[in-house]
């Protein structure tokens, strides 16, 4: 069932002082199973859209469509734990919130926690654990002796341990080395081809171009692109106009004056192709 | 340690307290002064820990022939303060570091913490701010700024110290590119404006090679090469084998050589790239 926003705003501290619109009016409809980026500035309102995908945050008007669930303005919490079995979301530096004495019991905590035994669930994290490019011994360690990048994989082992039929992360893999960076990447991807829908927070627009196939583009928490990479990248001027970033392969090609090119190349293998049919001609 | 020299690590050992490893094994390291030097490599393989150890806030194993240098001075106990008055720290996590109420109070805690007088204090708090471009906020609460901003008001904090060395731990890794790229424009204007020595440890290697004088890789504790962007980043294999990128214009050229457009050598920036691939493109 695809996730479907309409006229969804979201108010701040509502009457107060403070009061602030962090979603103004936002409609669009995501099919299942599709990877899917949020770009926009700092304050854009990405962070505040993601926290509605599972009701962390309700919308003050308008209606969500998600999991087999209608979220509105008057939906009450006590509903929300079916919600959030089907829909999770990993926060920025997810391994400042590992608690457990040992990795497999931190795992095992989410699927627990959603009515698996408790051997079900370690079996389940043992099978993370490999997933996420850890080695078996590490389960009977205490997070809090790992380095910084194994700690976020353990963290988003817990979460892909229940296995959400929709992930929405904000910025998974800020601050990694380059080739854990890539390992996360390819992580969510296979998780996504294998049947999921995963959302990503990212400025990272090499990534975009990458694995993303529908680009949610926002500001002043208004939508102001629903579109694929291809299409977002496109209109050069736009970009700009916007102040967004362009992937490093598409801003490289902008100097390469006297090229033609039958489309914009987002990444490093388009580009690379491109001036190879440019050099032949 | 040629005069030019601002810091001189010889044969430095360390190994953490609680850990059986070393985790770093005979650094050998000079930083010229006025030069900005980018540390990479994986995470773990020791870029923060060689920081630390030259401000003092790690000690290296005991060896007889380990010396560190900093300004002219042998780091000891006994010089310990001085040298950390002399280098500046800035982390990633700017939440981390934040002390004050307000973002004067913030930048001032250093000069309180060194006893600098009121009048003294103030002018350069304001000075600092005013630096960083953020004298209007003097007054705002640091949680109220964006990542951009608290990492332009750690940096105040620093300056205000007159430091001559400044380290970047990733402290641009949580920025989005704007933020990123504003934060290395406000440091290179600071290096310029007070011949500040930069050390930054960094995953983005496009940075290092617009930025640096030299790149330090590090690998396992151990350096494995210590030279001038351009020569450290033309080991393509090299530095994909420990598991760093290239930058993009050595990715693109070493692309393009799997497809039979072999790029000349001296072809090593993305301005020289371009005109070359331009160049190549009419003659056809």
């Amino acid at each position: 069932m695809p996730i479907k926003f309409k006229d969804v705003s979201y108010v701040y501290s509502p009457g107060s002082p403070l009061e602030k619109l962090g979603l103004d009016n936002i409609n669009f409809e995501i099919q299942d199973h599709k990877f899917i980026t949020i770009i926009g500035h700092t304050g854009s309102g990405k962070s505040t859209l993601m926290q509605h995908f599972n009701a962390l945050l309700k919308p003050t008007k308008g209606t969500i469509k998600i999991a087999n669930m209608e979220i509105t303005p008057e939906t009450k919490n006590k509903n929300l734990k079916e919600l959030r079995r089907h829909v999770s979301l990993v926060f920025q530096f997810p391994e400042s919130q590992l608690f457990e004495d040992t990795v497999i019991d931190d795992i095992a905590f989410g699927p627990k926690n959603f009515g698996y035994s408790e051997e079900e669930a370690k079996k389940l994290a043992a099978k993370w654990i490999e997933k996420v490019g850890l080695p078996a011994e590490i389960a009977s360690k205490s997070p809090f002796e790992l380095s910084g990048g194994q700690m976020r994989r353990v963290a988003i082992a817990g979460v892909l341990a229940y296995q959400p039929d929709i992930l929405c992360l904000d910025e998974p893999a800020a601050g990694l080395d380059p080739r854990a960076h890539e390992q996360m990447m390819n992580l969510f991807a296979e998780y996504q081809k294998e049947g999921h829908t995963v959302i990503l927070v990212t400025h990272n627009m090499d990534d975009v171009a990458k694995y993303a196939d529908d680009v949610l583009v926002m500001e002043h928490g208004k939508l102001i692109k629903h579109a694929t990479p291809k299409e977002v990248f496109a209109d050069r001027n736009w970009v700009k106009q916007h102040y967004l970033d362009e992937p490093r392969a598409s801003l490289f090609a902008s100097e390469l004056e006297n090229f033609e090119f039958d489309e914009n190349p987002l990444t490093m293998d388009e580009l690379v192709s491109e001036i190879k049919n440019n050099l032949r001609k | 340690m040629s005069k030019e020299n601002i810091i001189s690590l010889q044969h430095v050992y360390f190994t953490y307290p609680s850990g059986k490893n070393q985790v770093l094994k005979d650094i050998n390291l000079d930083i010229k002064k006025g030069s900005w030097t980018s540390i990479v490599g994986h995470n773990g393989s020791g870029k923060s820990t060689v920081t630390r150890l030259i401000n003092g806030l790690l000690t290296p194993d005991d060896n007889p022939d380990t010396k560190i240098i900093v300004d002219n001075e042998v780091l000891t106990e006994k010089t310990v303060w001085d040298i950390r008055d002399k280098v500046g720290m800035v982390f990633q996590n700017p939440d981390n570091q934040f002390v004050g109420a307000t973002v004067a109070d913030d930048v001032a805690f250093g000069l309180e913490n060194r006893g600098v007088a009121h009048d003294e204090m103030v002018e350069r708090v304001n000075q600092a701010l005013q630096w960083v471009g953020m004298e209007k906020y003097a007054n705002s609460e640091p949680s109220n700024l964006s990542g951009g901003q608290k990492q332009r008001v750690a940096i105040a904090g620093i300056l205000a110290i007159k430091p001559k060395i400044i380290i970047l731990d990733e402290a641009t890794a949580m920025l989005d590119p704007n933020g990123r790229n504003s934060i290395l424009r406000l440091v290179k204007r600071m290096k310029e404006k007070n011949n500040l020595t930069v050390i930054s440890i960094t995953h983005d290697v496009d940075e290092a090679i617009i930025e640096a004088d030299q790149v330090v890789v590090l690998n396992d504790g151990k350096i494995l090469m210590q030279d001038n962007p351009i020569n450290v980043f033309k080991n393509s294999n090299l530095i994909h084998k420990i598991g760093l990128e290239l930058p993009f214009v050595f990715e693109l050229k070493q692309k393009l050589a799997e497809n039979s457009i072999d790029i000349p050598s001296e072809i090593n920036t993305k301005e020289k790239l371009v005109k070359y691939l331009c160049q190549l493109n009419s003659k056809m």
